[in-house]
């Protein structure tokens, strides 16, 4: 064991391992930073690359560029109110409110601390737990599921406090959108009102990208100035990683969130970063100062979302049921490189698997430091004029629409969702609240139907099992908590005062 | 932004306006589950549907409720900045955004955000001419050469494809 570890970190750390690690890194930086572009796109068109590789170097190479991806997505997240990936479209709600404020070092600083230490202890959990947590995950069972997406739907409350019936609305919105689109269990047609683009469904990317980036668009040219209101930058970086250190329990409780939403196959980081944020803002005492700047906002999601990268990949390797996307595009990796996910995975294939395992460890230093170094250069986006910001953001939002299926329509849903944004934006409808319906809509529905399938339409098996039961518990009591009156006010005054 | 207290708030408004439209959509939807054959096609599309009205109604109550009290302070939108400060109308920006997504079609992604540089430009008053030509130019052929050449993704080229080396 000591010895495979070894011959894998010897192989890590040799030129040409360091080469394809930087190299992935860099690249999935890039694509992170790319609205429109995922580490399910970057993983997947770099794949074919990595076949003349051997296959540790190849992973190491893949590996490294996910990691970084998922990271990326938060720097244009955190400056410009676009999420880079929809793994960071939570980390705009508090991250970008910094920025305004001129603190885009602070938040960079925040973001690229907690995505480091939660890439850690991902990637810990994966080398310890992997065949122990892949086990607790198989234990899900449909009906589970559905309790686990309802459960996520009633965080609509959390997001919305204090103006729960608009969330709801907003929330069903999004679940009824996702249900666009043809029927995979009947083929029957939904709401598709014999338009043809509408049988595929409404893509998720373009609508993401018309409720943040483009929205901010119009939000911007609307304002003028640029996206720093005092029109300079305070505060460094590093002020932004002794936050993240002082508050360790939530660095800690998010990262261990992040491994169990990871291992469960289906969730990913789309959910989980929904998820680490709103139950953060749950158990805060000043539930209101989120979505206004608070630290937290940040710290929770980014460290929840590195922590599943690393965690969805272990049903994956363990059990050989992806766990996600990108996931299953790994498991096809290693299939090309003649390895077998399980058991063997870890047994006959040691050096590789641990020098993928060694790798994603060392691809959390790598992006930091390019964090770290790059942070008060990236900050600077923040005092770009919104002349040059607004057409540049445009650019972007055509290029993010179209970049998936090359179809203007979905540009034309870019422009749509863009709009509506906005309004909602002017009126302070909780956008959240819709992106978690649409999220979770799929999963939902799946799982709903995939149960009464089972059940021949009896609706007991929604409460059969431990899981379900304490799922729907917490539901109930997360949707009362949401329509009770907000009894805290509108945050406290220290915390306006050390927020604002 | 300055906060002040508002005289008894209007039942009409864009956020009615808006909300109300959001119900009727839903309606929409629900009756537009009644052409589905199959009861699993249309069972929780129905549900929700019929969950989105009762919501949107009750959303709409509230703030009949609350603007009949004249009870509620609210933030205002208003912005104490000298007029030279602001920005541009949503309503040309909106416009301006579709030109742009059209013509990107057609004249090419290229050349179209260079045009839409320079017009963002001139409109949100930005005058250094140095500036406003370097980043017209750099800006369309880095993103340009970064996703076609590279990422591989399909830019409409337009009347340029001809001319483009890459």
């Amino acid at each position: 064991m000591l010895e495979t570890l070894l011959s894998a970190l010897s192989m890590v750390l040799s030129m040409k391992g360091l080469f394809h690690l930087v190299l992935g890194g860099v690249i999935g930086l890039t694509i992170g930073v790319l609205p429109g572009l995922g580490p399910v796109f970057g993983v997947a068109l770099f794949l074919p690359f990595t076949f003349w590789m051997p296959a540790e170097y190849g992973l190491l190479f893949l590996g490294s560029l996910y990691v970084c991806c998922v990271y990326g997505g938060s720097i244009t997240a955190v400056l410009l109110g676009i999420p880079g990936t929809p793994g960071s479209i939570t980390t705009v709600f508090d991250g970008y409110e910094l920025s305004k404020r001129g603190k885009a070092g602070v938040a960079l600083g925040l973001s690229v601390t907690s995505s480091m230490i939660g890439g850690i202890i991902g990637v810990v959990a994966l080398a310890l737990f992997a065949p122990l947590l892949a086990e607790f995950a198989l234990k899900f069972a449909p009906a589970d599921y559905c309790a686990l997406a309802f459960f996520g739907l009633s965080m609509v409350a959390v997001a919305a406090r204090g103006d729960t019936l608009r969330g709801l609305m907003l929330g069903v919105l999004g679940v009824l959108i996702s249900t666009i689109g043809v029927d995979l269990f009947t083929g029957g047609y939904r709401f598709t009102f014999g338009i043809e683009y509408l049988e595929g469904g409404i893509p998720f990317i373009p609508v993401a990208i018309g409720l943040f980036a483009l929205s901010q668009a119009f939000v911007l040219a609307e304002e003028g100035g640029q996206i720093s209101k005092p029109g300079k930058v305070t505060g460094g970086v590093r002020e932004g990683i002794v936050q993240v250190f002082r508050h360790w329990i939530t660095v800690l409780k998010n990262a261990i969130l992040g491994c169990i939403l990871g291992v469960i196959p289906g969730v990913g980081i789309n959910i989980t970063n929904f998820m680490a944020y709103l139950f953060e803002k749950r158990s805060s005492r000043h539930p209101d100062s989120f979505g206004r700047g608070n630290p937290l906002g940040v710290i929770a999601p980014e460290t929840a979302n590195n922590a599943c990268v690393s965690a969805e990949l272990i049903p994956a390797f363990a059990l050989g049921i992806p766990g996600g996307a990108t996931a299953a595009i790994f498991l096809a990796a290693i299939n090309i490189y003649g390895l077998r996910p399980g058991y063997a995975f870890f047994a006959d294939a040691g050096p590789i698997a641990y020098t993928l395992i060694i790798g994603l460890f060392f691809a959390q230093f790598l992006f930091f430091i390019i964090g770290i170094f790059g942070a008060n250069y990236f900050a600077k986006v923040t005092l770009v004029p919104a002349a040059i910001l607004v057409p540049a953001i445009l650019a972007l939002s055509f290029i993010g629409g179209i970049a998936d299926r090359s179809l203007f329509l979905d540009v034309i849903v870019v422009l749509i969702f863009g709009v509506f944004g906005y309004i909602c934006h002017k009126n302070n409808y909780p956008i959240a609240c819709l992106i978690l319906g649409l999220i979770l809509g799929p999963l939902v529905e799946d799982n709903f139907t995939r149960s009464l399938q089972m059940s021949h339409g009896s609706f007991s098996i929604f409460i059969e099992s431990p899981i379900s039961i304490s799922l729907w518990i917490i539901t109930i009591g997360a949707l009362i908590w949401g329509l009770l009156p907000d009894r805290k006010g509108f945050g406290s005054p220290e915390e306006q005062k050390e927020h604002d | 932004m300055k906060i002040e207290r508002q005289s008894p708030k209007r039942f009409i408004d864009t956020d009615t306006i808006f909300s109300a439209i959001i119900t009727a959509f839903f309606l929409v939807l629900f009756c537009a589950t009644f052409s589905m054959q199959e009861v699993s096609t249309y069972l929780l599309p129905r549900v929700l549907a019929a969950t989105g009205i009762i919501i949107g109604v009750a959303v709409l109550l509230v703030k009949f409720v609350r603007s009949h009290r004249s009870m509620q302070d609210s933030d205002t939108k208003g912005d104490d900045r000298p007029s030279e400060d602001r920005g541009l109308s949503v309503f040309y920006t909106v416009l301006l955004t579709v030109i742009y997504f059209v013509l990107a079609k057609y004249l090419g992604f290229m050349l179209t955000t260079f045009i839409a540089i320079i017009v963002f430009s001139f409109l949100l008053r930005l005058r250094n001419k140095v500036v406003i030509v370097s980043v017209a130019v750099i800006l369309p052929v880095v993103l340009h050469s970064l996703f076609v050449t590279l990422l591989k993704v399909n830019l409409p080229e337009g009347i340029l494809s001809s001319v483009l080396p890459f």
